[in-house]
């Protein structure tokens, strides 16, 4: 198994020292390429700081983070961008990660611009396919966020971070605000995306529930610290700890 | 949409009649005549004054000269203008182009500074650059207009003779000049009445964005636009800045009524030939048909301006009118 992304140590504190619990204290977790990881825990674990940690949205406080064998916790300007450009992200409520002002098409095509993937016809062309295959439609391009439903929203926030053509996907919260159905055609649609393009995913989620389907491994956090790795199979036969048992015995049962 | 343009006319119809009749009443109150200047503390027997009253309808009753005035106004007739000796209409022709070119000039100067140090202030959040440039727009915004005006004027103006300390043209036969030169002319004696003017526009603007921007940049579109790998100014311009300048945009409305305020001060003090100065002038001579005509316009401006400003900052957020 060869580790896309090592993490060793990782601490968060937004700055505030000792005065306060950290966000994320000590956490260390590997995550294989083409594997996914779901990572969860109640909110104000330290889930979504781990995850902005690693795409250096926020500033570690300590511990290392390597992705591909480079240490990425210190990485600035060029290759920071070039990082990024690998390494993508998909927040959980597309109404508010998608900026309102810029239609569909200019959402998808920034980071093709910003990063010099292509040539603006051959951009406008990488838009639509990408679009298409996320399950949106060509003449999509000319609209704005908040035309669209929520689940096509998302779709379009999965389209904008595959623009760039990345490696790995933070999916943060990514179908928690999505209603069941929607929820399992997006799960669906990251299924096909990961077999199709080889990505490697770090599925950050509040509850079991959506976790089953796409995960290889979960890891549980609690209180800034993870308290259980395991595959996924075992930890929803054998839960060992009691975060996990909690978790598991708060899924509702759906019928689907 | 069309809807609201017409209430909108409706309640500008309204401040316009309110205000006309508020100034002509207070104007009553007022002591002396037009013809103060040319009478008062002359060996002029009452007898004499008493018939340039009665030519010039003043001995009518107020309600009377109300009624005639506005009929006269109806039908575009805005009177004569003794202190100048010209009709109304003829002296405000003068100097509107000028006061519309100093506040224009001003305006677009104050915003422009404004916005650009509020997208400053706004990237360096909370270190020095955010703290030097708080102080200064502070300090921009409790500055009264009038000091900054005669500072200017004394230190650039008069001590080291950079710009004109007063007037809109050189003295000479600046007619015969080409051009260019002329405009050139106008524009250094522009320059100090505008930054003055500007200055206080550009902090409040400057103290607007900044708060605008760093509410936006705590959105997660902001932090998707981050995680493209955009730079932090094309994140600011691009993304924060679209989503951001709504509510400074309505600042427009707000500040060209009272620029057109500041402009009666700041006309005074550089002799700039405008409406302000025309105002100024027109109330100590106590031309009163210069007077009506001079506020009903700064009026008509007010109105007009926060209207667009409403009609155009719904047309720019399309969130508000589509999104329910």
């Amino acid at each position: 198994m060869t580790a896309l992304l090592d993490i060793r140590d990782l601490v968060v504190d937004y700055g505030a020292g000792n005065a306060h619990p950290a966000a994320v204290d000590g956490v260390s977790l590997t995550i294989a390429r083409g594997e996914t990881l779901a990572l969860v825990g109640e909110s104000g674990s330290g889930k979504t700081s781990v995850g902005r940690a690693i795409l250096r949205l926020v500033e570690p406080a300590a511990g290392t983070m390597r992705f591909d064998g480079t240490d990425i916790s210190t990485l600035a300007g060029d290759a920071l961008r070039r990082f990024r450009r690998r390494a993508q992200v998909v927040f959980q409520d597309p109404k508010a990660s998608l900026d309102p002002r810029m239609r569909v098409g200019d959402i998808v095509r920034e980071g093709i611009a910003i990063h010099r993937l292509a040539s603006h016809a051959k951009g406008d062309l990488r838009v639509t396919h990408l679009l298409e295959e996320v399950g949106l439609s060509a003449a999509d391009v000319g609209r704005f966020p908040h035309e669209f439903s929520g689940g096509e929203r998302q779709r379009i926030a999965i389209a904008r971070a595959l623009a760039v053509e990345p490696e790995f996907l933070v999916l943060d919260e990514a179908v928690s605000a999505l209603d069941v159905l929607v929820r399992r055609q997006v799960l669906e649609l990251l299924a096909r995306l990961q077999a199709a393009r080889g990505l490697t995913y770090l599925f950050i989620a509040h509850d079991l529930a959506a976790v089953e389907r796409i995960a290889t491994r979960v890891a549980v956090m609690h209180a800034g610290r993870i308290v259980e790795t395991a595959e996924t199979a075992t930890l929803f036969s054998a839960p060992a700890s009691p975060e996990a048992q909690a978790l598991l015995a708060a899924i509702p049962k759906i019928p689907w | 949409m069309t809807r609201r343009i017409v209430v909108r006319l409706l309640q500008a119809a309204a401040v316009l009649a309110v205000v006309a009749t508020a100034v002509f009443v207070l104007l009553q109150f007022a002591p002396g005549d037009p013809f103060a200047a040319a009478l008062d503390g002359t060996n002029v027997p009452p007898s004499v004054r008493m018939e340039w009253r009665a030519r010039y309808g003043f001995d009518l009753p107020p309600a009377e000269r109300f009624v005639r005035w506005i009929g006269a106004l109806a039908h575009g007739e805005l009177g004569y203008a003794a202190s100048r000796h010209r009709p109304v209409a003829d002296v405000v022709a003068d100097a509107v182009p000028r006061t519309l070119l100093l506040v224009g000039v001003a305006l677009a100067l104050g915003f422009a500074a404004g916005i650009l140090v509020g997208l400053v202030q706004a990237r360096h959040h909370r270190r020095w650059p955010d703290r030097l440039l708080g102080a200064l727009t502070l300090g921009g915004v409790a500055m009264p207009e009038f000091l900054l005006g005669l500072l200017a004027m004394t230190w650039l103006g008069a001590r080291w003779r950079l710009f004109p300390v007063a007037g809109i043209a050189s003295l000479g036969d600046t007619a015969t000049w080409p051009a260019w030169e002329r405009a050139l002319d106008l524009l250094w004696h522009l320059a100090l009445p505008a930054v003055v003017l500007a200055v206080g526009v550009a902090a409040r603007v400057a103290r607007h964005q900044r708060a605008a921007l760093l509410g936006v940049l705590g959105e997660d579109y902001i932090r998707t636009a981050r995680a493209k790998g955009l730079g932090e100014w094309r994140v600011l311009w691009h993304h924060a800045l679209p989503n951001a300048i709504g509510p400074v945009l309505a600042l427009l409305g707000l500040a060209l009524p009272s620029l057109i305020g500041g402009a009666v001060l700041i006309e005074r003090i550089f002799g700039w030939p405008g409406m302000g100065l025309t105002l100024f002038d027109a109330l100590l001579a106590r031309d009163y048909p210069l007077v009506l005509a001079a506020v009903l316009l700064a009026t008509v401006v007010a109105v007009v301006a926060r209207a667009l400003t409403d009609v155009v900052a719904e047309s720019v957020a399309p969130r508000r009118a589509r999104i329910p």
